[in-house]
């Protein structure tokens, strides 16, 4: 039997990731304990499982060097690259937005824009040619975002915003929802069809675990 | 010495003896095949103008074209496919009494930046057009060359993937999509993006029957006998007729006994504009992509003057030699000493 592997997203996607597998029973542990392998196996039920640097993910999938991977739909939706995206994991949630100087807000429809900073450029470029309909300068920066618009360098951003502290600490505002976000399971598309079979049992495990959870805090609420 | 004159450009090989034989092995492999079932090889020219691919109909999106121009000023193209040329040739060189017609093709094609190359930007496609016939009959005759010439090839796991796209066509129909929207939707369903396509259909007034039948669209996927899961549906005579046409061909290939490489996916829906009914891809392990696309195309040489339905696949050599190449010890040699 072939290995499956499983390609996840370092960082704050990580822990959750584990967890959805070891609530559907597989046995992740060996990669909680911090350590400097890059490749843990499973040899019961021949799963491989991986970290990788978020953006990279997506390149893993793609190429069928991962059966299947766990990401933001913020790289997905930067990296365009072609597999299947089959389910919201509902965690890691935020948005893409476009953010700018509080005085711009409500203004967008008069406001010409020339520069925008983002870390998000294949996004960016998506959104201003589709939605705004408007030829813009997009410059790409690696982080903190939320600086270009305070020193001058452009007059907006695209950026995620969670709690959106962030932006008000620092005199911005949301001007526009760009997309909603949160961890979701891609499929390479040769390995839904060769590895239907695993693939479905960890699909529909995630399924049943999150429509549970759900209802859990459904119950939750109506409690209060 | 120029800066240069070391290096080759990005995106195209050196194929020294080893692997150049191992490819040229395979080449004649499909060649005997097809001459043996009667189909005629062909060539096309290397160089087209541009004009022959700038059509809705032959859909190739000019940044993927390498272009440069003749001695008029006139747009030239390194040829990025051989469907469309022969579609050319079948317009406007053919005469009635040359249909039905059975043609074969294999050589190199040019474009930037292919991702089903691996990142080749020059490939070899290998690949079959029959012309003339528009049935279940040929369909199916056409998916059956690819499994053969496939395992001719020595490849030992592969699997490909039948689907329909005037189904597709015939639901947005139902549910009084716009282009827009049936693009959208088409989108969605291509990369079974089941939470986006939620998110559409629930935005849509439509019939709850077709709201049904287009969430399950992806995840028809699987064994013909999926098809079953439609019967008591209401569709519309396309979607209706779709079916009938897949029906068909899943049990010519099963008379064939060829039911173990066939698997059905009525959620693979890409270049609407160009396949006109069955379309099929081939995949196997070690590569992320499909080894091998192809499917009916009946609008294609109508567009060069002459109405003619056609169906063909193109099988990309190089990534069929790499899929090989993760399998040791595969038949490749013996069945060349067998001949």
């Amino acid at each position: 039997m072939r290995y499956l592997t499983v390609a996840l997203a370092k960082g704050r996607l990580a822990e959750l990731s584990l967890d959805l597998f070891s609530g559907i029973g597989y046995d992740v542990e060996e990669m909680r304990i911090g350590s400097r392998k890059l490749i843990f196996f499973d040899e019961l039920r021949k799963i491989k499982y991986f970290l990788a640097k978020p953006a990279d993910v997506p390149t893993y999938v793609d190429y069928g060097a991962a059966d299947i991977g766990i990401v933001g739909r913020d790289t997905i939706l930067e990296e365009g690259r072609y597999f299947y995206e089959v389910l919201d994991l509902g965690f890691g949630n935020c948005r893409m937005v476009l953010a700018g100087p509080e005085e711009y807000a409500g203004k967008m429809d008069s406001v010409a824009i020339s520069r925008v900073a983002t870390k998000y450029p294949g996004i960016a470029r998506e959104y201003f040619h589709r939605k705004r309909r408007e030829s813009v300068e997009i410059i790409p920066l690696s982080g903190s975002v939320e600086l270009a618009p305070l020193v001058g360098l452009s007059e907006v951003i695209v950026d995620i915003v969670e709690s959106g502290r962030t932006l008000k600490e620092n005199g911005l505002v949301v001007l526009d929802v760009i997309a909603d976000i949160s961890a979701r399971l891609i499929v390479n598309r040769v390995s839904m069809k060769m590895e239907n079979e695993r693939i479905t049992e960890i699909v529909e495990g995630f399924k049943g675990m999150l429509k549970s959870k759900s209802q859990a805090e459904c119950g939750k609420s109506d409690n209060q | 010495m120029g800066k240069w004159s070391i290096y080759i450009p990005d995106g195209v090989q050196d194929l020294l003896p080893e692997q150049c034989g191992n490819k040229r092995k395979i080449e004649s492999i499909i060649r005997n095949h097809l001459t043996a079932e009667n189909y005629l090889e062909i060539e096309t020219p290397t160089i087209e103008f541009y004009d022959v691919y700038d059509s809705e109909a032959a859909f190739m999106p000019q940044e993927t074209m390498y272009k440069f121009f003749d001695k008029e000023g006139r747009i030239l193209v390194l040829r990025p496919d051989f469907t469309v040329p022969v579609a050319r040739i079948t317009a406007t060189r053919f005469r009635e009494s040359d249909f039905p017609c059975r043609l074969f093709y294999i050589g190199n094609t040019f474009r930037y930046d292919e991702m089903g190359g691996g990142k080749m930007n020059e490939f070899t496609q290998a690949g079959v057009e029959f012309l003339g016939e528009k049935n279940a009959k040929a369909d199916a005759e056409v998916v059956a060359q690819a499994i053969y010439c496939l395992k001719k090839a020595g490849l030992p796991e592969f699997q490909i993937d039948i689907g329909q796209v005037e189904f597709f066509k015939g639901i947005m129909e139902e549910a009084g999509f716009s282009q827009t929207d049936a693009e959208e939707a088409r989108a969605l369903i291509d990369r079974k993006n089941y939470p986006g396509l939620e998110e559409l259909v629930s935005k849509h007034d439509m019939d709850e029957n077709i709201r049904c039948i287009m969430l399950d669209i992806p995840k028809l996927f699987g064994s013909v006998s999926m098809l079953e899961k439609l019967s008591d549906k209401k569709l519309n005579k396309k979607s209706l007729s779709a079916i009938s046409n897949l029906k068909k061909i899943f049990e010519i290939l099963s008379d064939n006994g060829l039911s173990q490489y066939v698997s059905l996916d009525l959620g693979m829906v890409s270049s609407l504009n160009y396949y006109t009914g069955m379309i099929f891809k081939g995949f196997t392990h070690g590569i992320g992509y499909p080894v091998l696309s192809g499917g009916r195309y009946d609008r294609l040489v109508g567009s060069f003057g002459k109405d003619c339905p056609a169906t063909g696949f193109s099988i990309g050599v190089n990534m069929l030699l790499t899929a090989l190449e993760k399998y040791p010890g595969s038949d490749t040699v013996t069945e060349m000493e067998a001949k």
